[in-house]
């Protein structure tokens, strides 16, 4: 398990989508904090909160590229347990999800207390946003196994996101989120663990 | 590396797999020998692809078994070490290097790293290893599948195109088992061992190739007339452009040295056949 994990992150570090992804939703996170600091429009974390763009999309782009480059059977060559290979993916993405995470909501978290400092509710909203953002990376990955197509995938995401980002926060919260994460996880599993790969 | 040689034995029993009414492989049963390379035959569509994907726990049999040493591929304890595998038209990541397709696969597989730079050698590959696989031609791609399978040193290897001979023989006459697909005996005639011919799923054919050789052999005896009635018993063909010389078709020349030794006939020469 630890030797497929540790493959895992190998991967995700072997091409350039990881900081290409972290870079645009670094940008993206920072340009709406920086609108929302300069108009005074929307919520001052909103940049912070919406953290989850990146590693939704990473998540996406993950599961989708094994069947896209059909690498999915190099991978269950070398780990055939399939359950195995499907928890060290989704290790692997929270881990990866989390590394995002602290980096943008970190970055734009240190730009809002640097103009306005520490407000009275911003630790418990930061540490939402961490976790959201976590979780989306594993989410993205189950998504993009189940849907294969990875331009289908990314366009889904980024439909995805631009209508719940003006909610960013607020809706889907962390519970309800965590559920939809275990959900998604266990069905794209499911399907992985039983899917002939040709 | 040492290994009991039955830990390498593959063993396919009943395996079918059926697509809705398409049946791609039906009640195939055969055995597969460590030490010696065996062809696995049949033109395009006839099945050979489905039959490895199945022996490599890739796609889920319908009924039957595919054993790797008495186990499913998935119940491997060490599946890159003990089974290397090159499928057909390998594909890679294109943005990932050839040494960081290997080095994934060596994490996974708890190979330490200096093994990748040596497979990478091996197919030479060393030099083209840091680009990455999008400038691969077709050739370096099969290079790279073939490194991978290398990988781990394992007593079994499978390909689903044809490889180099030379490697091939090499792993055969380590003792491993060699199992390579091909559309028609003919092309592989000089690489393998053990014949098996597959047509629209089933098995039509499984035999030493010698059994099959469709190349001539050319005896040379002072003794002709008996060294053809002993051959003649074993059920090939014969050609007698003169009275000391045979064209013997459909067996191998070490068998038919065996003969003759084991009935005190002479020879003068014995060539062609069998390399």
């Amino acid at each position: 398990m630890t030797r497929a994990l540790r493959a895992e992150l190998v991967k995700l570090r072997s091409t350039r989508a990881w900081w290409v992804v972290l870079l645009l939703g670094l940008g993206y996170c920072l340009a709406v904090t920086g609108v929302a600091l300069g108009t005074g429009r929307g919520a001052a974390y909103g940049g912070a909160e919406r953290a989850y763009a990146g590693t939704l999309v990473l998540g996406v782009l993950g599961g989708a590229g094994e069947y896209r480059h059909r690498t999915i059977a190099a991978t269950l060559l070398a780990v055939p347990r399939r359950g195995r290979a499907v928890a060290a993916g989704l290790a692997a993405y929270l881990i990866a999800g989390l590394g995002y995470a602290v980096v943008i909501v970190g970055a734009t978290a240190a730009v809002v207390l640097a103009v306005r400092g520490l407000s009275a509710t911003a630790p418990a909203l930061l540490l939402g946003a961490v976790l959201t953002a976590t979780l989306y990376a594993p989410i993205g990955l189950a998504v993009g196994a189940l849907v294969r197509d990875q331009a289908a995938a990314v366009a889904g995401a980024l439909v995805y996101i631009g209508w719940t980002a003006p909610y960013a926060g607020r809706w889907p919260g962390p519970a309800v989120l965590l559920g939809c994460a275990v959900v998604l996880a266990a069905v794209g599993a499911r399907v992985t663990l039983r899917r002939d790969v040709t | 590396m040492t290994r009991v040689t039955s830990s390498g034995v593959i063993d396919v029993r009943g395996l079918t797999k059926r697509y809705g009414a398409r049946c791609a492989v039906e009640d195939l049963t055969f055995t597969v020998r460590p030490g010696r390379v065996t062809g696995l035959f049949g033109p395009h569509g006839a099945g050979k692809t489905t039959t490895l994907r199945l022996l490599l726990g890739l796609v889920r049999p319908t009924a039957g078994t595919a054993l790797i040493g008495g186990r499913r591929y998935a119940e491997l304890a060490d599946p890159l070490r003990t089974v290397g595998a090159v499928l057909e038209a390998p594909r890679f990541h294109p943005g990932r290097t050839g040494r960081d397709h290997l080095r994934v696969l060596a994490a996974a597989a708890g190979i330490p790293e200096r093994r990748v730079g040596e497979v990478l050698r091996r197919v030479g590959l060393a030099e083209d290893a840091d680009r990455k696989t999008r400038t691969y031609s077709m050739g370096m791609r099969r290079r790279l599948a073939l490194a991978a399978a290398l990988l781990g040193d394992p007593g079994v290897l499978i390909l689903d195109e044809p490889g180099p001979r030379g490697l091939l023989r090499w792993y055969a006459g380590l003792g491993r088992t060699v199992l390579v697909t091909g559309h028609a005996p003919a092309e592989l005639a000089r690489t393998v061992d053990d014949v098996l011919v597959i047509r629209r799923g089933r098995l039509v054919c499984a035999a030493p190739r010698a059994d099959l050789a469709d190349e001539r052999v050319r005896v040379r005896t002072p003794d002709a007339d008996r060294l053809r009635a002993v051959l003649l018993d074993d059920g090939v063909r014969i050609d007698a452009p003169s009275d000391d010389v045979l064209y013997v078709t459909g067996t191998a020349a070490a068998k038919i040295g065996h003969l003759a030794h084991a009935n005190g006939i002479e020879l003068h020469e014995l060539t062609g056949g069998t390399p």
